[in-house]
């Protein structure tokens, strides 16, 4: 279990520049990171995720210290020429991934007739759907999500809304359309 | 265990194969014509580094031989998985990738590499602990110099070209020389033909009839190349407009003298080269 995250004086560079800089504390359950693009609100996911290293600094959990994280976004995009099964196979291979879950979220939001398509030939918004359920139905300590509701219909915004409201554990997400009444829910983190 | 990179290599093979039938025929003959002449000349670099002392003139070539061949094994290689797929199988594997996906990663930064370094091995005579031991330093520090180099050059297209805009140039590219890459299957075959006879023939009469059929076939081509990007930059002047409305004209000028430029420079470089004999 996780209930803290620590960035501690974190500098990135990418490509040779400067793409980020951030020293803070998230120690609420469900954060929304904002501030204008290219600040490097994505880049920060991928380091909270140890996808990538710190060029400088330091990201520690407590009191976890290895934490299992999930992460949704489309800078961690799945390969376009498998196809959905193929996927879902991989990801049970490896992560403690709950299938039942799965079914009953996938065949509610319309994504389970797709299983046999490539994912390069899923629209946006099954693309999503699909991002969104392997990271919800992985095990995880600490879930990322990366402009989580583009491309998706009010109906199914709606359904994933609710199992994020339900969802307990830490929460960090990006979006720039999120509605005020939405944003209730999250402790506001601006990153500039 | 099946490596998933193996698995999405051979799928991003065939949709390259399907997508672009034409290109890979051309590519598979391309393959095909060389390999003669690639399984005659592999053993060269390895040889000339294993058995030249360093820093001689020999052992200079047989470096930058191999660090072309490193290069280019590592910037394919490279280009082979985007960014975004590497980070997703990071993901799914947990942060560690299992050994049969590294193993296969390793393997797509030597498979070139590899064979034509140990190919030097087979012309060797005798073997010593020291040369041995200098021969695989010096292979692996030019295959690590390729490595940062290839990192470089992707690190710097990258700043300059997002994706989109590097497959627009592409574009344009491909539009502007379709073509001409017709030409190009029966000049490389023209010009095989004609080191062919240029290395049978080593009378002064073979290598002059040698120079004059290859210059008029680089004449030939590029006048072929010049047409046929003249007659696709007319029939998508509009395509061009859209991009900048003075880009039709000013790639017509650019190729007219590029076109005069290169045809004296072919007919120049032989004799030059012929004289200098």
């Amino acid at each position: 279990m996780v209930s803290t995250i620590h960035i501690n004086d974190i500098h990135h560079f990418y490509n040779g520049d400067l793409k980020l800089v951030a020293n803070l504390v998230i120690d609420h359950n469900k954060s929304l990171l904002e501030g204008p693009n290219g600040i490097g609100k994505s880049t920060l996911l991928r380091l909270i995720a140890q996808l990538e290293q710190p060029t400088r600094g330091k990201i520690s959990f407590s009191p976890s210290q290895q934490p299992v994280v999930s992460i949704a976004s489309d800078s961690v995009d799945m390969p376009a020429l498998f196809s959905v099964a193929e996927i879902i196979q991989l990801v049970k291979k490896f992560k403690r991934f709950d299938d039942q879950e799965f079914e009953q979220h996938a065949s509610t939001v319309g994504l389970l007739q797709f299983l046999p398509s490539k994912v390069g030939d899923l629209s946006t918004g099954n693309k999503k759907k699909l991002q969104l359920l392997l990271a919800l139905c992985s095990h995880h300590d600490v879930l990322l999500l990366d402009e989580p509701f583009n491309g998706l219909d009010k109906s199914t915004i709606d359904y994933f809304w609710t199992l994020l409201c339900d969802h307990n554990k830490i929460l960090i997400m990006v979006d720039h359309q999120l509605s005020d009444s939405k944003r209730q829910w999250f402790k506001t983190i601006a990153l500039d | 265990m099946k490596s998933a990179y193996f698995l999405l290599f051979r799928r991003k093979i065939k949709a390259f194969k399907q997508q672009r039938a034409a290109f890979y025929r051309i590519l598979l003959t391309i393959g095909f014509l060389i390999t003669p002449v690639l399984l005659l000349f592999a053993p060269v670099p390895g040889f000339l580094v294993y058995s030249s002392n360093i820093m001689s003139l020999p052992f200079i070539v047989g470096s930058a031989i191999l660090y072309i061949v490193a290069l280019i094994n590592h910037l394919f290689a490279s280009l082979m998985f985007n960014k975004e797929e590497h980070l997703w199988f990071k993901y799914v594997f947990n942060g560690t990738l299992p050994i049969n996906e590294q193993l296969y990663l390793i393997h797509c930064r030597v498979y070139l590499f590899a064979p034509v370094t140990l190919a030097g091995l087979i012309k060797v005579e005798q073997f010593t602990p020291i040369s041995i031991l200098s021969f695989a330093l010096s292979v692996v520090c030019v295959f690590f110099a390729a490595k940062w180099t290839a990192a470089r050059i992707i690190q710097s297209f990258s700043r300059q070209l997002t994706t989109k805009q590097l497959s627009l140039h592409l574009k344009v590219f491909r539009l502007l020389t379709f073509s001409a890459l017709n030409t190009l299957i029966a000049w490389l075959a023209s010009a095989l033909l004609a080191t062919y006879f240029a290395f049978s023939m080593s009378s002064t009469l073979a290598v002059k009839g040698y120079i004059f059929v290859l210059l008029s076939l680089a004449i030939v081509f590029l006048a072929l190349s010049y047409r046929s990007m003249h007659k696709n930059i007319r029939q998508h002047s509009i395509t061009l407009r859209y991009f900048d409305v003075s880009l039709p004209g000013s790639l017509s000028k650019r190729l007219k003298n590029a076109l005069f430029i290169a045809i004296v420079l072919t007919i120049i470089s032989p004799n030059i080269v012929y004289f200098m004999h």
